[in-house]
């Protein structure tokens, strides 16, 4: 019997050789792509003017010292403004704080919103609940950093009230404290502040993806385990917890890269203040950039941060592919 | 609401507009005929063009925006007003001017902000007041009639001859205390201090600090503290400590002529003694105020006074509006007197350093975008000139919100009866309001901006009035001093720690 695509296999097109002088040219042009990239290339273009232009842009501008003033020109500094960071009192603080940043936001978004995902899968209004639990996520960012900024506010915001009355916060203030929270080493109360409303806005992004993730586990390992006598903890930690690891690292990537741009709650709610125990590397970037009018520093600032970036994101990529090859090779 | 296809149209064009600064028609009528044509001609030039001016949300603005057809009427330009907050509107001139696009054909330059970097992409005004073509307005608008040199101080910068803006707001601190608490509380306060409690043009700083305690500590049931103060980080802050700065020993940071400012100021006074006990006392200071008085701006510290929870505030006068406003305010229904900033006190000044009512600003003025056409600099000047002139200004300022810089309005009969609460003309409100329990408020003052003019017209003279410091990168230097004065009010440094890294951090921003 023959196979099916045999029978159904049509005559090769014959190829068009084409007369005129320049034919040969246009052949070897037209095979030096695939086709489907022909097709991509002018998006490609596109793309790549309105990105890797102010990309090369922002990079020769690092190494200048820009100038505001009509009739005056950019001096060229070499090195300096990548140097002077070093000694930069503002900047170092801006990457301790958004490495905070990044890990208490992160782990509290993580655990909260995979528990809460947990929770409500599969429950009888789960729908419901995915409607509740995402509405946070749907008012804008600066939207959410007014809100807390009442919330917090000592003369009216009830969320003052409720963890002054209840004792979970010391202090007459919360927006206006920059003592450390809790313990010597942790950072302010007013970045445990804004820390909060970016828990409160991005969980549900969590809840989501940790949910699409849950849904994709399968059921005969699930039941398997409960056979076998798992309790829910351990069933967990053997079976669900393995399956949903890729989708939690791709989570944990999203949410980085939102944290590395951050600066709509720490505007409304601090301005980096008080004291700069908010002044989180983006915003400091913003600062130097839009305030100042320093482009050339801020370029040089921006540029660290991209490779920041890069080399957070390469590391976390590296992990899930390579969790991603140790599961197919096991 | 429901958008007709007209309206939208309406908004995708003036967002388009943006883009390009406006639209211009020019005139029919070529200059030398505009030379010789009468006034009414010269406003009518431009009829049927269409400008963007860019200004901070401040009451004037949002007045001269509801009042803005009269520009209409008279010009036939269009104007796109767009309001946002201080911070953005630097940022988005800044912009716009570094880019040279003209984006916005005129724009608000608050004198220090957004003048000291950006006048040079602003057009000398002087080039438009000497064209035949352009029209005057009664008085002119030459030094002498503004209030005491505030076009110096919008118009004038590092010694450049250039008029950069014209005035077109003010913004003066006065303070604005509860006479009716500190009535109330006299007998407590005297049993305990052995005076009584009152707030005069004499009253210095030390004390308002006692006052600050005493409320403080006292948890009357409606009043918690003394004072609500503006800590916030950037300009709020900065203006903040510079009036108990000031008012203590005249300190500056720099010994230039804070009117024009200098754009190579040198190294600064912080670090030296005067600047280590101001430190010192302001953090006191804070100790005492509202709680939210380190993060709190302009409006943070008004909203903590007229809820009640704070007895006084320095404040800029076109605050008075919502003081005396009954539906928001429990500071309204003539509760609330204004009077000079607090003076410094001989015990917080080191060396012979003079006390004064140490005052302050931020003068906001209106300057053209040299960016932008040609022609549509000469539209733009039209409202400059229309915003600024003395019918517009006593216009906006009897619709609640206006803050004159022009003397000539000061001086008319009406306003003048309006600086004193019982001669000030009323308007009845349209429901009475009942502002507390048994207390009811049936009418406002028609002017209540106008009831901080006293204490504003006499402080706005040397030696109590402090304008600087007007230089370049004044955005970057308000940032290292608010922040150091943070950590200093935390606890986190020493007064000395703190003026000392604002003085290394200072030189080092201005290469000395």
């Amino acid at each position: 019997m023959t196979h099916p695509k045999e029978e159904t296999l049509s005559p090769p097109l014959p190829v068009y050789q084409g007369s005129g002088p320049n034919q040969g040219l246009f052949n070897k042009i037209k095979g030096m792509l695939p086709f489907h990239l022909w097709l991509m290339l002018p998006t490609i273009i596109v793309l790549a003017v309105i990105t890797i232009y102010p990309f090369i842009w922002m990079v020769v501008m690092s190494f200048k010292e820009t100038a505001m003033d009509p009739g005056e020109k950019d001096v060229w500094v070499g090195l300096y403004n990548y140097v002077r960071l070093l000694d930069d009192e503002p900047f170092l603080n801006g990457v301790k704080l958004l490495v905070w940043y990044f890990i208490l936001c992160l782990s509290i978004e993580m655990i909260v919103g995979t528990s809460v995902a947990m929770l409500i899968n599969n429950a009888k209004f789960e729908n419901v609940f995915i409607v509740i639990f995402v509405m946070p996520m749907m008012v804008a960012p600066i939207v959410v950093g007014y809100l807390f900024r009442f919330l917090y506010n000592v003369s009216f915001g009830w969320g003052y009230w409720f963890l002054k009355s209840t004792g979970l916060m010391g202090g007459e203030t919360i927006l206006a404290n920059a003592k450390p929270w809790l313990l010597p080493f942790m950072p302010s109360t007013a970045f445990m502040a804004v820390v909060a409303a970016d828990v409160w806005e991005w969980t549900p992004l969590i809840i989501l993806i940790v949910l699409a993730g849950l849904k994709a586990v399968p059921q005969d390992q699930l039941e398997a385990a409960r056979v076998d006598g798992a309790g829910p903890v351990r069933t967990f930690l053997e079976v669900t917890l393995p399956n949903i690891k890729g989708v939690l690292l791709i989570a944990v990537v999203v949410r980085f890269m939102d944290n590395v741009r951050l600066i709509d709650l720490i505007y409304v709610l601090t301005k980096g203040g008080p004291a700069d125990t908010t002044k989180i590397l983006p915003f400091y970037l913003y600062n130097v950039s839009f305030r100042y009018f320093e482009f050339g520093r801020g370029a040089a600032i921006g540029f660290i941060l991209l490779l920041f970036t890069i080399i957070m994101g390469m590391f976390f990529v590296n992990v899930v592919f390579k969790k991603k090859e140790v599961g197919n090779n096991g | 609401m429901d958008l007709t296809r007209r309206e939208v149209l309406k908004k995708m064009g003036l967002g388009g507009m943006v883009l390009v600064g406006g639209t211009i028609v020019k005139s029919p009528f070529s200059k030398t005929q505009l030379a010789h044509a009468g006034n009414d001609q010269k406003w009518k030039q431009f009829s049927g063009s269409k400008i963007v001016f860019m200004s901070e949300d401040t009451p004037p603005t949002a007045a001269i925006k509801s009042k803005v057809k009269g520009f209409t009427d008279l010009t036939g330009i269009d104007i796109e007003i767009i309001e946002e907050h201080l911070d953005i509107v630097a940022e988005k001139v800044g912009i716009d001017v570094r880019g040279r696009t003209g984006a916005y054909a005129c724009f608000y330059s608050q004198d220090k902000p957004i003048g000291a970097p950006f006048y040079k992409h602003a057009s000398d005004l002087r080039t438009f007041e000497k064209d035949p073509s352009l029209p005057k307005v009664p008085n002119g608008v030459g030094n002498d009639v503004w209030l005491n040199r505030f076009l110096d101080i919008t118009g004038r910068f590092f010694g450049d001859p250039k008029i950069a803006a014209y005035p077109y707001d003010n913004a003066v601190a006065v303070m604005m205390y509860r006479k009716d608490l500190f009535e109330k509380y006299s007998p407590n306060f005297e049993a305990e201090y052995g005076k009584p409690l009152v707030y005069t043009k004499d009253t210095t700083w030390k004390d308002v600090l006692e006052i600050c305690k005493f409320f403080k500590k006292a948890k009357f049931p409606d009043v918690k503290y003394g004072i609500a103060l503006q800590g916030r980080e950037g300009w709020g802050g900065q203006l903040d400590y510079q009036r108990v700065s000031y008012a203590n020993g005249m300190w500056l940071e720099w010994d230039f002529d804070d009117y024009f400012g200098s754009n190579k100021p040198g190294p600064c006074k912080w670090g030296d003694e005067q600047s280590i006990m101001t430190m010192g006392n302001y953090k006191e200071l804070m100790k005492y105020a509202h709680p939210d008085s380190l993060t709190n701006d302009w409006s943070g510290a008004n909203t903590a006074y007229i809820t009640g929870l704070a007895a006084m505030q320095p404040q800029y006068g076109e605050f008075a509006a919502v003081v005396e406003d009954p539906r928001q305010s429990k500071a309204a229904g003539g509760r609330t007197v204004y009077e000079l900033c607090p003076k410094g006190a001989p015990e917080w000044i080191v060396g012979k350093g003079k006390a004064v009512n140490g005052t302050n600003c931020g003068i906001g003025g209106i300057a053209i975008n040299r960016w932008a056409k040609n022609d549509l600099q000469k539209a733009a000047y039209l409202f400059a000139l229309w915003s600024t002139s003395h019918d517009t200004q006593y216009m906006v300022l009897k619709d609640v919100g206006g803050t004159p810089t022009r003397k000539s309005v000061f001086e008319m009969p009406d306003v003048k009866k309006a600086f004193d609460r019982k001669t000030a003309p009323m308007k009845k409100l349209a429901k009475p309001v009942e502002m507390e329990k048994g207390v009811m408020v049936n009418e406002v003052p028609l002017m209540p901006n106008a009831l901080t003019y006293g204490p504003i017209l006499e402080s706005i003279w040397k030696p109590q009035f402090v304008v600087g410091p007007k230089v370049v990168k004044f955005n970057e230097y308000i940032q290292i001093q608010t922040s150091e004065i943070h950590k200093c009010v935390s606890g986190l440094k020493s007064p000395k720690e703190s003026c000392d890294a604002i003085k290394k951090k200072t030189d080092r921003l201005y290469r000395v």
